[in-house]
């Protein structure tokens, strides 16, 4: 296990620096020099030129940039944004709490809904409540998340008057539409994932067994099929925070709210390379430590599966 | 083999988490109404100062103004006009709001609610005492003598005093203040110093003549910020802003709001207001919507009170259907035009420049663009200017046949495929556009061309790659519209001198028009300047330089339980007055 744990943890540092590679050299990539997108509203000058080149270091060997770059950043220093002049840490502080409460509500809504939904379409296998159930998840897959916010948005905001279309802070009223739009195509997911795994794990030989013992059904279901059937559910989880972390861009535009997908909308749009460094940066970063969690979380659930 | 392959899933994710962001980038980049253009300054819209078209400006020094009896506190005031919060959707969160550091549109709105400057500017331009009782000029308009009010306190309590001007003044040039509007004003005009005589007594002196300072001294980028705060927060200023105007700071949480409240102790509001003492307000809020159909939605269902920018056809149907009330501001200025590049061909060619603009129905493109809300404009400076050029704007009328007869004459031949041809090569016009720019828009413009047989060759690419392509002079057209209510940004568009590194983006070299420009801002008399102005246009028509499109309308709706919506001479709105209907 700690073999494990030991090895899980270098490949995930491993991860981290290829990211950190290749965030690094988004600034490169870019057509054109990167001074002079910086200089944007100052005049294009050789002389201001030479001076954003020096400031940025952009003299000097790529090799060094990096390794300059990286000592900064591993202490807490991103550089600073070309938009506002301010450190690109803070700005990211700024906003990456309401993003990740939004993922979290988000997820919270999934897993419940998608549970109740899953469980009832599995325990009902094919009668009319499964396919409804699975009906109403394929449907959830396939609206599209913008369209899904504005439906929600002309219901709740525009007609009945419930919920805010624009939303700041974490109070429930502006935290309840766009979850319910983050929310409802991820619950889809695991609703489907839920009544797969448990229908699978409900055909296996161990269940008919327990019934056999004379185990309750409710009993039978809770304790014996749920918690096998929640591995593969667990591993998806993990995987759709992370997504969920990403998937808030379009929700947070939709809904104005503030947070870091937007924040990478604003820094992108504004080539803002520094701000966009730092945003994807901190996405992968939390991108890699969930799948490290995962896998660590799945060995616990199931110790027979090492990797 | 599962190791690798979670590697490459994590960095597949994030090449396509950035490839989504990229691609999600597009559709919020740019403003609703100001699109495209590359002159940083001009894009902006940046603030203007003199007169607005109904008076005759002040420019020329101007003997010391009696000063008003100081007002007391808020007689007028009815109590059951007080309270509320107005809330108003705006496209664009703002930088800065340090006067010295901004240049924004969206920095000015608020910028204008807070702080107040040693002049205040009527909607009809006339001046009027701000922070200062009355003033004076020398003969050379180099130096300004203020005498201040006594009775100013900033936000935090500091009293306003000849320090806190003389703060403010120098603060513009904080050598971290890169580049601003307040900058670009004291370094244009060589800004000296200013002297504290005492605490009610400064003079702001400049190396070079200035005739417009009063003007700009009654705006936001030049007003007074607290010497305390400036000092305080340093560097953090531009989000710790301490002013004296008639709402003070509260928060600002990024991409989201900027919540300011009332000034209980303002009793020096300018005396063209329709009362006295404290803002009716009790707080007004800065949402930040980038979307214009956000700002819709959210103006119907009573979040927003105020939507800045709805698009036109919007603006018509909610003002119609009696949901809001559209409130409209024609933009004094250089309107919405093309900058025709002179020093590339085909714009080399008078004859071709002069064949565009008779190829163009503007009164068309208003109506079918902007539907009722559009202006069609004719010359390179709006009508609702003060030196507008009535002339000028006749020198071109809509003629298709006779914009192909001059091409004709010239020897562009029309060939097989509607595109003129001339010595082997296509009368190709190179426009570098922004992709958030209406396209029904450009396409209207282009079809136009076309009809005269121009193939117009349409590159959109984001405002830094504009003005990379402006800067290098890869363009035969480019748009572009100044906000200002004088026509003094003429010298930064067409003076020869701004070529390089600057906005002169024809890149004509006339001499004549130089010195024209030249001595318009900075002749002391008003009338020297109104004939230097009135020649300037004619010549600039006469040449072609620039194909005249529209004048910006500013559009804002508001729901009907807004009263007093008031504009300030350049179109910001200026919540002192407003009230809510309870």
């Amino acid at each position: 296990m700690l073999t494990y744990l030991i090895r899980r943890i270098l490949t995930s540092i491993l991860v981290l620096f290829g990211v950190s590679m290749l965030v690094f050299s988004i600034i490169h990539l870019v057509p054109g020099d990167a001074a002079t997108a910086i200089l944007g509203r100052q005049k294009v000058t050789a002389e201001n030129l030479a001076r954003i080149r020096q400031e940025l270091g952009l003299n000097d060997p790529i090799p060094v940039q990096y390794f300059h770059w990286m000592e900064k950043t591993l202490q807490g220093d991103m550089g600073t944004s070309i938009r506002n002049n301010l450190p690109v840490t803070r700005a990211i502080m700024d906003t990456l709490p309401s993003t990740i409460m939004l993922a979290f509500s988000a997820l919270i809504l999934a897993l419940i809904l998608g549970f109740v939904l899953g469980l009832v379409a599995a325990l009902n296998h094919g009668t009319w409540i499964d396919t409804l159930a699975m009906g109403v998840s394929v449907s959830g897959l396939s609206i599209p998340t913008f369209w899904l916010g504005l439906l929600l948005i002309m219901l709740f905001s525009v007609n009945l008057g419930w919920f805010p279309s624009i939303s700041t802070g974490s109070d429930a009223a502006a935290l309840f539409l766009p979850t319910l739009t983050l929310g409802l195509p991820e619950a889809s997911f695991v609703a489907r994932m839920v009544r797969a795994s448990m229908l699978d794990v409900l055909s296996k030989e161990y269940i008919t067994a327990a019934r056999a013992k004379g185990v309750p059904e409710w009993g039978v279901i809770m304790k014996h099929a749920l918690r096998n059937a929640l591995i593969p559910v667990v591993t998806f989880v993990g995987l759709q925070m992370a997504s969920l972390l990403g998937g808030s861009t379009i929700v947070e535009t939709m809904f104005a709210r503030q947070g870091i997908g937007r924040l990478a909308v604003l820094a992108i749009s504004n080539r803002d390379y520094p701000e966009v460094q730092g945003v994807v940066l901190v996405i992968a970063t939390i991108y890699v430590l969930i799948n490290t969690f995962t896998d660590i979380t799945y060995t616990i659930l199931n110790p027979k599966i090492r990797l | 083999m599962l190791k690798s392959n979670k590697l490459f899933a994590v960095l597949t994710a994030l090449v396509v988490a950035s490839l989504l962001l990229a691609a999600c980038g597009a559709p919020t980049a740019a403003p609703a109404v100001a699109p495209a253009t590359q002159a940083p300054a001009a894009t902006l819209a940046p603030a203007a100062k003199a007169p607005a078209a109904t008076s005759a400006p002040a420019a020329t020094p101007v003997p010391a103004t009696a000063a008003p009896a100081a007002p007391t506190l808020a007689p007028t005031a009815m109590p059951d006009l007080k309270g509320g919060t107005v809330t108003i959707g705006i496209a664009n969160e703002p930088q800065t709001l340090d006067p010295g550091a901004a240049v924004m549109v969206q920095e000015q709105m608020i910028l204008l609610n807070l702080f107040d400057s040693l002049l205040a500017t009527a909607p009809d331009g006339t001046l009027h005492p701000g922070l200062a009782l009355s003033w004076s000029a020398n003969a050379a308009a180099t130096e300004f003598t203020f005498k201040l009010r006594p009775d100013v306190k900033f936000h935090d309590g500091t009293p306003f005093n000849g320090a806190a001007v003389k703060a403010s003044f120098d603060h513009v040039l904080d050598p971290a203040i890169k580049d601003s509007g307040a900058r670009s004003l004291l370094v244009d005009h060589k800004y000296k110093e200013t002297v504290v005589t005492d605490d009610s007594d400064v003079t702001i002196k400049f190396d070079s003549a200035y005739p417009t300072f009063l003007h700009d001294a009654a705006r936001q980028w030049l007003s007074i910020s607290s010497p305390t705060a400036l000092t305080k927060s340093g560097k953090d200023y531009g989000r710790n802003p301490v002013g004296t105007g008639p709402f003070r700071f509260v928060k600002w949480d990024a991409q989201s709001q900027i919540v300011v409240e009332r000034n209980p102790d303002y009793a020096w509001g300018p005396e063209y207001a329709t009362h006295k003492g404290a803002a009716y307000l009790d707080q007004v809020v800065f949402r930040i919507l980038p979307e214009a159909a956000t700002r819709l939605t959210a103006l119907q269902t009573g979040e927003l009170q105020i939507a800045a920018d709805p698009t036109a056809l919007d603006a018509i149907d909610l003002n119609k259907s009696g949901k809001a009330v559209l409130e409209t501001f024609a933009q004094p200025g250089v309107p919405a035009m093309m900058m025709l590049n002179t020093a590339k061909a085909p714009t080399d060619d008078v004859a071709v420049r002069k064949a565009m603009i008779l190829s163009v129905n503007q009164d068309e493109l208003a109506k079918t663009a902007f539907k009722d809300l559009g202006i069609p404009t004719y010359s390179v400076i709006s009508p609702t200017t003060w030196g507008f050029n009535k002339d000028a704007a006749a020198t071109y009328k809509f003629n298709l046949d006779a914009a192909g007869k001059l091409l004709d004459d010239d020897g562009w031949k029309m060939g097989a495929d509607g595109i003129r041809v001339k010595d082997g090569k296509k009368l190709t016009i190179d426009y570098i556009t922004s992709p958030t720019w209406e396209e029904a828009f450009n396409e209207l413009l282009s079809g136009y061309l076309k009809k005269a047989g121009f193939d117009v060759n349409m590159r959109a690419m984001d405002d830094n790659a504009i003005g990379t392509e402006a800067a290098a002079g890869h363009y035969n057209m480019l748009y572009i519209y100044w906000t200002r209510a004088d026509p003094s940004p003429l010298r930064n568009l067409f003076d020869s001198a701004n070529i390089k590194d600057g906005s002169a983006y024809t890149r004509f070299v006339n001499a004549d028009l130089d010195k024209t420009l030249a001595d318009a801002s900075t002749a002391t008399d008003d009338k020297v300047r109104l004939q230097d102005y009135m020649t300037a246009q004619k010549m600039i028509m006469d040449n072609a330089l620039v194909l005249p499109l529209f004048t910006v309308n500013m559009l804002y709706l508001d729901l009907p339980s807004v009263k007093n919506f008031e504009f300030d001479l350049e179109g910001y709105p200026w919540f002192y007055d407003m009230t809510l209907a309870k």
